[in-house]
């Protein structure tokens, strides 16, 4: 049985509500996480199958940040996977998401539980929905996040979820140099 | 009495402010007829790791394009393989000092607009080398308040050079109008007086997924987008402002 054949024998199911798209080197996935519809883009390099992936949560948590394009840029070889994280990019609210997220304000304490339970719970089922990614290696998914995007994934990253690499640093200056480090931290 | 079927009724529902948005896009844009005159050379600095900033450089570019038929990119370093193939630009890119650059720029013919990328700390060396060849000094502000920060930084070392160029800043990826206004007025009247400089705040550009995903597909707005998404619009809108003053 060839290497892809048995991969493809071995694909995880598809979590709650989950569902993938692919179109050239994008997929679009989606899927329910506690009752809230996560949309998220996974980009394939131009060369390899079945790549490495690395889920990247970006320093203020929108999936429509310049680092997802750096990353893209600086780990050749390896699939990049972006979402919004909560109350991030299309889901932020103008009501919220300022407060929450200023460790001054008092609601930020109120909320700071939930806010990490449903972080968790979008990282699982996002990780979940990679795994199910026929075209990506499920066996080398890593988790890389940086700024607010690794203050949000700190409980997730903490757990074992069986990734191949963690990388969370929130004090990280995402800059060339620290996309260089984070390249030789993941799997080959 | 005629009767009335849904479509007259229906914007009893909807919001005037809705109302407004959808008039005002399909409104026809003032001055959308081809542009006379001399073509604008713009400098708009960034180093080869802003690679939005390069790849948005591209878009403007094609948005001068649509104007006047073709448009010009000079890049001072090689540019990255994911940067967009933009319909009516020609990037030319290669690692060169700011006078080869400024000769690069000379030579482009007059109807043709330019861009010119350049590593910020160059750009005081080809503005003295470019003189009256540069129109506007382009100015990316990333829509945060740690991108005004940088972008204060940024002209506080180029203060010097600056004296007699236009300078727009231009707010990228605010979430809101408002918020791109509040962010490039901030920082126009920081700069008027920390460094005495006169900023023009150019039409912003909103954080827009389509335009990001495009560019995450190595894929030029102007190739994928039929020209009504809020990326396109805004684009066209500061391809409009930079064009007229070297006119006048």
């Amino acid at each position: 049985m060839s290497r892809q054949a048995r991969a493809r024998s071995k694909a995880r199911p598809l979590p709650a509500g989950g569902v993938l798209l692919a179109d050239g080197r994008e997929t679009r996935w989606s899927a329910l996480s506690r009752g809230e519809r996560l949309h998220g883009w996974t980009f394939r390099p131009a060369r390899g199958e079945r790549p490495a992936a690395v889920l990247l949560c970006t320093p203020d948590g929108a999936a429509a940040h310049e680092l997802a394009l750096r990353a893209r840029a600086a780990w050749q070889g390896h699939a990049v996977a972006v979402f919004d994280l909560v109350l991030c990019g299309s889901r932020r609210s103008d009501k919220l998401s300022a407060q929450v997220f200023d460790p001054a304000a008092p609601l930020a304490a109120r909320l700071r539980a939930d806010l990490a339970a449903q972080t968790a719970a979008d990282l699982a089922t996002a990780t979940a929905l990679l795994r199910a990614d026929p075209a990506l290696d499920a066996a080398r998914l890593s988790l890389v996040g940086v700024g607010l995007g690794a203050v949000l994934a700190r409980e997730f990253g903490a757990a074992d979820h069986g990734l191949a690499a963690v990388v969370l640093e929130p004090d990280a200056a995402p800059d060339d140099a620290w996309l260089r480090a984070v390249a030789a931290r993941l799997p080959r | 009495m005629a009767r009335k079927n849904l479509g007259d009724v229906l914007h009893y529902f909807i919001p005037e402010d809705e109302q407004s948005e959808a008039r005002a896009r399909t409104a026809p844009e003032p001055g959308t007829s081809a542009p006379a005159g001399p073509a604008p050379r713009v400098c708009l600095p960034a180093s080869p790791d802003r690679l939005l900033w390069c790849a948005l450089a591209l878009e403007l570019a094609g948005a001068l394009a649509a104007e006047r038929g073709c448009a010009r990119v000079e890049a001072s370093f090689p540019t990255s393989a994911l940067l967009p193939e933009v319909p009516g630009v020609e990037l030319r890119a290669g690692e060169r000092p700011p006078a080869a650059l400024a000769s690069a720029l000379a030579a482009v013919p007059s109807e043709e607009p330019a861009l010119a990328l350049e590593r910020p700390e160059r750009v005081p060396e080809l503005l003295a080398r470019a003189g009256r060849g540069l129109d506007a000094l382009l100015l990316p502000v990333d829509a945060s308040p740690a991108g005004v920060a940088r972008a204060l930084r940024m002209l506080r070392e180029l203060a010097p050079a600056l004296a007699g160029v236009r300078v727009c800043a231009w707010v990228v990826g605010a979430s809101t109008a408002l918020e791109a206004t509040e962010l490039g007025e901030r920082l126009a009247a920081a700069a008027r007086r920390q460094h005495g400089l006169a900023i023009e705040v150019a039409p912003a550009l909103p954080r827009d997924p389509a335009l990001f995903r495009a560019l995450l597909r190595g894929e030029s707005l102007h190739a994928s987008d039929d020209g009504s998404g809020a990326g396109a619009r805004e684009l066209r809108a500061l391809s409009r402002s930079l064009s007229p003053r070297r006119a006048a």
